[in-house]
């Protein structure tokens, strides 16, 4: 059969063995690919007990039935692993080309075991794979890494994938970069990082294998039209995610100052889409492979003391995370102090959280100059940031504890820093507030891998553009963020989707144009296998079961699914302000519905009836 | 009955009217209305609030005096001197 075909290449660094694995078909079909499949090959493969960042660990580089396809959003892959950061299961997504090429070798993912005892890189040429050495690439950053490769595999472009400094130093929420765009979360580059595996290239002059190609290429043609003419996808074209901030400010959904303050209008106005799209920055935009959107902003920065700079620009993420969650206003900044950390490779939201914990703990005297090394942590200095990033990525002085990730940081740190760690399962929390959205809430407090905005579109949804009624999920719900009480099937539903969609694998941005035929005739005609909408709805549910009952295993019970006690706290002031979110009540809707027991183990039946026996017998 | 109309920035930069008062006065029974009036005023707000048909889009949020409307209270009868504030809904990041 043509399509998905679950071919494996893999590679065991501590001996140097490489092999071809093929994925039985009936897991491919029940766990689709991606982050779905990455459970499954976690549970089958991985010690639970085991330590992330020691070689019994492995990472799954992970494609899915669309990834890497001419589809407008389809270019992603998933990285998953045991995490450093939460202990548990992880996954984590970016777009790019590498997914194209990858496939195009004629590889669908990539598992990496074992870790050599000095820095290489995989090189990988369609069927030909080998382990080359990397010394003279370690210590540098991203980008450089990815250049030097690429002029070093000439001919046709090589694509990369890498870690900067930050995976090289264990940092726990290094990511995986593709050029310009991270596998940000939960510090798969720091697995990476354990492995001494400091890049993958690959070369592939084959064609993607489509089970039904013309009909895949009709739908195609469907969606770029749907694309084009949808509002959301206009301004993703115009102004980049950053569009978002406006939106988000008045809404009440920006996070300031480290999440306590709740009107961060005033600094939106001066980071905002049409700020970092307008003529003072925005020289340009980009696309990943095969997408028609062209979120990307290439910025320019003319003035100040980052004058002369060029580059890829920021996210609405690295905005919010660099921008008003530490007071600062400086668009110029932001977009130098997101470029440096994605060269570092580090996860925007989790570095800006910890500088951003760290502030407000040297605000409160739990903190001084003494333990920064003269670093002036006061909110909005820019000067300090641009000290600490690399500090944190070199893991030198304070930034060795912030290295850490907020919780392990701030429980270092002592003295009611935990307070100001702002996390669910050490995930550090991004930047949309529930406050403004109660059912976001949820999605962070019970999120496969910990707080996360792309654990299901239960953002978008509350954004009043999603519309998948088949699920329940549609623009009313948007009616109802500021109330805990309607979300709990609502949240268990989102989730099932976005399992199939982080399986796929989807960008989310293209959710609000999909519908339910468009994406369960893709999946079919990408895989080859006659998938129904119910019964990929099936497949969301058992991949949610297995990526939960695999956290369970590595120690995870119903005590974790919690928000930390800032954003149980109403604020005083913006769109938000006075409602606060009854987390107790939303879990007591959710649970049963989600199928958990009360002590947060999936249940029994629940396992049994999605075939997941093999889980329950491990479980119980 | 006169309303005090606010549009949210990126509904005033996609429509090219960054440079009319931040507040604009219309006089109109309720929020659909109100935004008829404001395209009627200015045609190159239509692409933004409205699909090919007219119909709104989903996208088109209204909130009076801060309260978020329902779909079903948009033609809900608006008191006079109501601030109205026409937000282009949008998700990213």
């Amino acid at each position: 059969m043509a399509g998905f075909e679950g071919k494996m290449l893999e590679v065991n660094l501590s001996n140097g063995n490489i092999n071809k694995t093929v994925i039985d078909k009936g897991v491919l079909r029940k766990f689709i690919g991606g982050s779905g499949l990455g459970a499954k090959l976690m549970f089958d493969r991985v010690d639970p007990k085991v330590d992330a960042l020691s070689p019994k660990n492995e990472l799954f580089i992970l494609c899915g039935p669309v990834s890497g396809t001419s589809l407008p959003g389809g270019a992603r892959f998933a990285v998953c692993a045991k995490s450093p950061l939460t202990n548990m299961f992880a996954e984590s997504s970016c777009g790019g080309d590498f997914a194209s090429e990858l496939r195009s070798a004629g590889w669908d993912g990539i598992i990496v075991q074992g870790a050599s005892n000095k820095p290489v890189y995989l090189y990988i040429e369609d069927e030909k794979a080998e382990v080359r050495d990397a010394s003279d690439l370690w210590g540098k950053g991203n980008l450089e890494v990815a250049d030097l490769l690429k002029a070093r595999h000439g001919g046709r472009e090589a694509r990369v994938v890498s870690i900067g400094q930050s995976g090289e130093n264990l940092v726990r929420y290094a990511g995986v970069a593709n050029g310009r765009s991270l596998a940000a979360r939960c510090g798969m580059g720091a697995v990476m990082g354990s492995k001494k595996l400091k890049a993958v290239v690959v070369k592939g002059s084959g064609k993607i294998p489509l089970a039904a190609p013309e009909k895949f290429s009709e739908k195609r043609k469907v969606l770029v039209q749907k694309a084009k003419d949808n509002i959301v996808t206009q301004v993703l074209g115009m102004l980049g995610t950053n569009a978002a901030v406006d939106v988000s400010a008045v809404t009440g959904d920006l996070p300031g100052k480290n999440w306590a303050s709740g009107d961060n209008t005033a600094i939106a106005a001066k980071t905002g889409g049409p700020v970092l799209s307008g003529q003072q920055f925005l020289t340009g935009t980009e696309s990943c492979f095969g997408c028609m959107v062209g979120c990307k902003r290439i910025n320019k920065i003319t003035e100040g003391p980052f004058a002369g700079w060029a580059g890829p620009g920021p996210e609405y993420e690295g905005v919010v995370s660099l921008g008003s969650n530490l007071m600062i206003d400086d668009m110029a900044a932001i977009i130098k102090m997101n470029d440096m950390c994605n060269d570092f490779g580090l996860d925007v939201i989790s570095a800006g959280s910890a500088i951003a914990m760290a502030m407000e703990c040297m605000e409160r005297g739990i903190l001084t100059t003494k333990d920064t090394g003269g670093i002036d942590l006061k909110w909005g200095n820019v000067d300090a940031v641009v000290k600490m990033i690399p500090m944190i990525a070199r893991r030198e002085g304070l930034g060795a504890t912030l290295a850490e990730g907020v919780k392990r940081a701030a429980q270092k740190i002592g003295k009611g820093a935990s307070e100001y760690a702002i996390e669910v399962k050490g995930l550090e929390v991004p930047m949309h507030d529930p406050r403004a959205h109660h059912g976001l809430g949820l999605s962070y407090a019970t999120g496969a891998r910990g707080a996360c905005h792309t654990n299901d579109p239960a953002y978008t949804i509350g954004s009043g553009i999603f519309d998948w009624p088949e699920l329940g999920l549609t623009p009313l719900l948007a009616a109802q963020v500021k109330e805990s009480k309607v979300w709990g099937t609502v949240i268990k539903n989102s989730q099932d989707l976005g399992q199939i969609i982080n399986a796929g694998v989807f960008c989310y941005m293209l959710g609000p144009v999909m519908n339910a035929g468009d994406v369960t005739e893709l999946l079919a005609y990408s895989s080859g296998f006659d998938y129904t909408f119910s019964e990929l709805v099936e497949c969301g549910e058992r991949i949610w079961h297995m990526k939960r009952g695999v956290s369970n295993l590595m120690g995870i019970t119903a005590a974790d699914d919690k928000l930390p006690k800032r954003i149980l706290t109403p604020t005083t002031e913006g769109a938000a302000a006075g409602f606060k979110i009854d987390l107790e009540l939303m879990l007591k809707e959710y649970y049963p519905a989600r199928g958990l027991n009360p002590d947060g183990r999936p249940s029994k039946e629940t396992l049994n009836r999605l075939g997941l026996s093999d889980l329950a017998a491990k479980l119980y | 009955m006169k309303v005090r109309v606010r549009l949210s920035s990126l509904l005033r930069q996609f429509s090219d009217i960054t440079k009319e008062p931040d507040t604009i006065e219309v006089s109109a029974p309720d929020a659909l209305e109100c935004l008829r009036v404001l395209v009627n005023r200015f045609p190159s707000m239509r692409q933004w609030v409205y699909d090919k048909e007219g119909k709104l889009l989903p996208s088109t949020m209204f909130f009076v005096n801060g309260e978020k409307l329902l779909a079903d209270e948009f033609t809900r009868p608006l008191e006079d001197g109501a601030n109205l504030f026409v937000l282009l809904a949008f998700a990213g990041g």
